[in-house]
């Protein structure tokens, strides 16, 4: 029998964090030790993040949309409000080069529960918005 | 493992070596830290500008003055004192073919001796590890101290390089000096023709691949100007280019003048090779 999801990390998936794309000096070290403190605690971790069009710097083309579709997200996962979650608008999020593939299992997983939520990260230094979440079973 | 004296290097960084001449005219800088507050000044500008250790010389190589080992002595000999009194952690190498020169300079704190003569004067390998001081073993293909090469002859000047240097350094290894702490050196220009510097810059490779670190001094040379036809003050993108070859062959020491470009260069192949990570990496990675 599967044991139960007590704790759940949400953290992106930035190919800069793995080791084969190590520099001298690290692009992201406040992303990598909040990823690296809530995966460690975590039964499951879900990778997600917001828009890659969020302002001129960012990887994709502005998109005026961006910071909106963000926002959104967020209160969404904060919540956590499982109801917006799986309504997150999966074509927009494609144009906006949100990657949100995993929204479905995490609604699921938090689906029926008390969490305790704590946003450990929520910035967009390279203008992709990236979030570090961690979700804990509220009656545990 | 390299050692240079009081400094070990674990790792396989590659290393630039500052020249500061204490010679009224080199042909490069022409005198410009002869005098001794200029020539402080030069060492604590490199050592600013990312240099690892550097190449103290009171003589000029080539043609001018005779200078003495006395005068020699004048010039690097406290110098020394005052470098390794201002800068503890600095590696100081000294460029002189003379015993007597090389125990003064040990004796006031340098590392490392750089014989660009190619063991002209046999008891230096003695002093060297007398010191435990490193040393670099160059080709010169028999040519004695401060002449030109005059039509200089190798059935394979790379092979005659290798030979040479190899037979330096185990001469110096049984006098005692660590094998840690030898160091060969093709010798650009020194016994060579244009045509024999291309060669060495091109077949670097078989050099590298023999297990000794490989120092390589390019800096301005007349084989640069020559293959470009370029005056002493005009060739370092010619520089640049051998030393990115070098580079790419594996030398792990380069003696320069302009410390930042060689220092951009090298970093620059280290990592093309694969050898080092980009300084800071995120394009296409956020």
């Amino acid at each position: 029998m599967t044991p139960p999801v007590r704790s759940i990390a949400v953290v992106p998936d930035v190919p800069a964090l793995r080791p084969e794309f190590a520099s001298i000096v690290d692009p992201v070290p406040e992303l990598r030790a909040a990823v690296a403190a809530a995966v460690a605690s975590a039964d499951r971790v879900v990778r997600l993040n917001g828009s890659a069009r969020r302002t001129h710097a960012s990887p994709g083309p502005f998109d005026e949309r961006a910071v909106a579709f963000d926002e959104h997200l967020l209160a969404a996962l904060r919540g956590p409000d499982i109801e917006a979650l799986h309504g997150v608008d999966r074509d927009l999020a494609r144009e906006l080069w949100a990657d949100v593939e995993a929204l479905g299992e995490l609604a699921e997983l938090l689906a029926g529960h008390q969490w305790t939520v704590q946003v450990e990260y929520d910035d967009a230094p390279y203008g992709v918005a990236w979030w570090v979440i961690t979700y804990a079973d509220a009656v545990r | 493992m390299l050692k240079l004296g009081h400094r070990v290097y674990e790792d396989e960084r590659p290393l630039v070596m500052a020249i500061v001449n204490r010679t009224p005219d080199s042909f490069y800088d022409k005198g410009a830290t002869y005098a001794e507050d200029a020539a402080m000044d030069r060492i604590a500008q490199v050592i600013e500008e990312g240099a690892d250790l550097v190449d103290i010389g009171g003589v000029k190589a080539g043609y001018g003055a005779f200078v003495s080992a006395e005068e020699e002595i004048a010039r690097v000999g406290a110098f020394v004192g005052r470098v390794r009194a201002a800068h503890p952690d600095l590696v100081i190498s000294v460029d002189t073919w003379r015993c007597e020169v090389a125990r003064v300079v040990l004796a006031e704190g340098a590392d490392v001796l750089n014989d660009a003569w190619g063991g002209h004067d046999p008891a230096l390998v003695d002093a060297a590890a007398e010191f435990d001081a490193a040393i670099v073993c160059t080709h010169t293909g028999g040519l004695g101290p401060r002449t030109d090469p005059h039509r200089p002859a190798y059935d394979d000047v790379m092979a005659a390089a290798i030979a040479d240097t190899t037979a330096y350094a185990e001469r110096a290894i049984a006098a005692g000096v660590r094998k840690e702490s030898v160091i060969i050196d093709p010798a650009h220009d020194f016994g060579k023709t244009t045509f024999h510097s291309l060669e060495i810059t091109r077949r670097l490779g078989e050099m590298t691949a023999l297990g000794y670190p490989v120092l390589v001094s390019l800096s301005n040379k007349d084989f640069v100007g020559e293959t470009l036809g370029r005056a002493a003050g005009e060739r370092l993108a010619g520089t640049l280019a051998a030393t990115a070859v070098c580079a790419l062959a594996g030398a792990r020491i380069y003696r320069v003048h302009q410390v930042p470009e060689t220092r951009d260069v090298v970093d620059m192949v280290w990592s093309i090779a694969g050898r080092r990570p980009p300084y800071k990496a995120i394009r296409g990675l956020s």
